[in-house]
């Protein structure tokens, strides 16, 4: 019996210790939880999207194949996200990014943080050079407005990616610049650029990369998270081209674009933009509208197949989808991207309520 | 002392020591404990005499750092979850045919993340959601249960100013129904021994509030347990060994109304267990719980293992013949 009082004693004594509670990040090594920190957004529209930070692991060393190195069961109509610096062009499928979100690599001279949101169907290339550093990103775990919100792991500040902006931390308020990106078709890379690098599964991590994770989210009215806004004037999975210009964002459905109207001349806050959109490839890119000899360009569709050729213009100079002018005696020219990406309708409403729509 | 007598004594030690030990550990230090919000795989105590009070309090710990999808591993050792809970459970019998069990828990859930250069820790705590469950006993070898889980404990835990998820916080938020039934019957060749089956079905509901004004539901569950214990004389001392098996089926969680991704499975555990029979009104035990089979939905951390130590006390308001 003697066990047995030690025990009851032992029993009570450990029963009545006094747990301090925790709640919160404790013994966070990395910081960047924003705890007493200052938030340039509403920090009670930010939330913990359940998995941590870096529960989402992003991608530093990515390994790149041609197409034919790549795995054979990309879907034709799976998405990737194509990025050009000078000669070079890379590619970075959805399917490796549904499960990473940030890849930080270098394409060219640049050193690019491509981050992808699944939620909100974002891609945005982002310079990795901020106020003199080179910063390499990660997956915070928060979510605003249902949005990637990335970390940078040398100052541990926060960012909205749909807002390309600092937005908790020494680098609050920054804004970051960003690289084009266009996301078109596996089908349609294939057939663009036949010889260009595809980034692999060999990503460092066991993913079930092809399989998507997120069941019928693509095309379903749900979202994961709640939004600040919402609205029904397009379904809210629809893949839009939002351009951004001052406090004006419009955007441009798919639909705006048929055979015959692959390019369109609008005007977004007092500035001349041309949109170039192929139902067929899946993308829309745009760009302030350029003079060349005095003149406004306009273009006629000419997508040549390879290279990104898309459109001639008035004095035969032949440009590709990022804007340069490959050929004709204007080569070399370079046309300026707007500030614009792709995304999710629902999201760019939740960031912005009076987001127009082109044509309506 | 006898030979026997001395490794009945230092077995009985050993066993008092690793059962405190695992108490302070756990209780005190927070870094184990008791499973998954361990609602209805708890529940349903052993049938009594009218007037007997027992007394279950329990300390559980479930581990998930397991990554899987769908059957196959992904990851072991850089995300890991726990939940550890304190959980007092108490059965009181009206009478030799009804009876009300229920529990009152206090939930502790971790996050954790490991990269090469951090790691990250995460956690909340709090009451947990409470259990009631009227029972009858319908035969002398079965009963079955009524009951409801009331969303008594915290749902809307934040981390640094931020509502976390559904599954990190100590309570659902909502109430629940649960439907039980229990089989026990002792083997005519050896009635020391005896076998025991559990069936717990718990229809979930909402909660209507989770991240302020959004719907959030865990998805039904569905348990079957199957076990057997004995009882074995060591010196003068009664041990009760025991061995079950515990399949669990989690329907998908639905947020707003759909379906949320990385949610339910299929399981299949294993779960060796011994208890201590100090007198025939306490005993104490210990159990760990391992999965053979494993099958999520998507991409998930999965159990890897569970541990599970308490105390049982039963009082009697009438005298009984107690039957261990």
């Amino acid at each position: 019996m003697r066990m047995l009082y030690y025990l009851i004693i032992a029993f009570f004594l450990v029963s009545c210790q006094d747990d301090e509670p925790t709640f919160g990040n404790n013994g966070n090594s990395g910081g960047n939880s924003g705890a007493g920190q200052a938030w340039s957004i509403p920090i009670g529209e930010i939330l913990d999207g359940g998995v941590g930070k870096d529960g989402i692991p992003s991608i530093d060393d990515p390994q790149f194949s041609t197409i034919a190195g790549v795995v054979s069961d990309m879907e034709e109509d799976d998405l990737v996200i194509v990025v050009k610096q000078g000669a070079d062009i890379k590619a970075y499928p959805h399917n490796i990014l549904d499960y990473h979100e940030i890849v930080n690599d270098e394409v060219g001279e640049i050193n690019v943080a491509i981050t992808y949101c699944p939620l909100t169907g974002t891609a945005i290339g982002w310079d990795r050079e901020i106020n003199g550093f080179t910063a390499t990103f990660g997956v915070s775990g928060f979510l605003y407005n249902s949005n990637l919100i990335p970390y940078d792991r040398l100052t541990q500040s926060n960012y909205s990616q749909m807002l390309n902006q600092g937005v908790n931390g020494p680098k609050i308020n920054v804004d970051i610049k960003t690289h084009q990106v266009v996301e078109m078709s596996w089908r349609a890379f294939k057939e663009i650029f036949p010889r260009e690098k595809v980034m692999t599964r060999e990503t460092g991590f066991s993913r079930p990369y092809g399989d998507y994770p997120y069941l019928s989210y693509k095309t379903d009215a749900s979202t994961l998270f709640p939004i600040a806004n919402q609205d029904d004037r397009i379904f809210s999975k629809d893949r839009v081209h939002g351009i951004q210009v001052g406090d004006i964002t419009r955007v441009y459905e798919f639909d705006s674009f048929s055979e015959g109207e692959e390019v369109l001349y609008d005007e977004v806050n007092g500035k001349n933009i041309t949109v170039f959109g192929d139902v067929e490839a899946a993308y829309i890119v745009s760009f302030e509208q350029m003079e060349l000899n005095g003149e406004p360009l306009t273009f006629e569709w000419n997508p040549a197949g390879e290279n990104g050729v898309i459109a001639n213009d008035q004095f035969e100079n032949q440009w590709n989808m990022f804007g340069e002018a490959v050929s004709g005696r204007n080569a070399g020219e370079k046309m300026i991207p707007t500030n614009s990406y792709m995304g999710y309708y629902f999201a760019w409403v939740a960031f912005d309520p009076n987001v127009e729509i082109y044509g309506r | 002392m006898d030979q026997p007598g001395s490794v009945v004594t230092a077995l009985m030690r050993y066993f008092l020591f690793f059962f405190v030990f695992v108490l302070i550990h756990y209780l005190c230090y927070g870094q184990c404990c008791s499973g998954g919000v361990p609602m209805s795989g708890n529940l349903g105590m052993p049938s009594a005499e009218m007037g007997t009070f027992q007394f279950n309090i329990n300390y559980d710990l479930n581990n998930l750092e397991t990554l899987k999808e769908d059957r196959n591993i992904l990851e072991t050792a850089n995300r890991q979850r726990r939940t550890h809970s304190t959980l007092v459970e108490y059965s009181y019998s009206f009478s030799g045919k009804w009876s009300i069990d229920g529990f009152l828990s206090y939930v502790r859930q971790e996050r954790t993340i490991r990269t090469l250069n951090e790691t990250n820790h995460t956690s909340t705590e709090g009451i947990g959601d409470g259990v009631v469950l009227v029972k009858y006993r319908a035969l002398r070898f079965m009963s079955v249960g009524l009951g409801v889980k009331a969303p008594i404990g915290s749902s809307n835990q934040t981390n640094a100013g931020r509502i976390l998820t559904a599954d990190l916080q100590p309570g659902s938020g909502a109430w629940d129904q649960i439907v039980w039934l229990g089989l026990s019957e002792t083997f005519k060749f050896r009635p020391s021994m005896s076998w025991y089956s559990n069936a717990i079905m718990r229809l979930t509901g909402e909660n209507s509030k989770y991240l302020t004004n959004s719907i959030y539901e865990f998805g039904n569950e569905f348990q079957l347990i199957f076990g057997a214990s004995d009882q074995l004389l060591i010196g003068n001392q009664i041990f009760s060994p025991l061995l079950q098996v515990r399949l669990r089926k989690a329907n998908r969680d639905h947020f707003n109304g759909f379906e949320t991704p990385s949610s339910g499975g299929e399981f299949a555990f294993i779960n060796p267990g011994l208890s201590w029979l100090i007198t025939p009104q306490i005993s104490i035990q210990m159990n760990g719980e391992f999965p053979i089979y494993t099958r999520v939905n998507e991409v998930q951390l999965s159990p890897s293992y569970r541990l599970n130590t308490g105390i049982f006390l039963k009082f009697a308001r009438t005298k009984t013949i107690d039957t261990i």
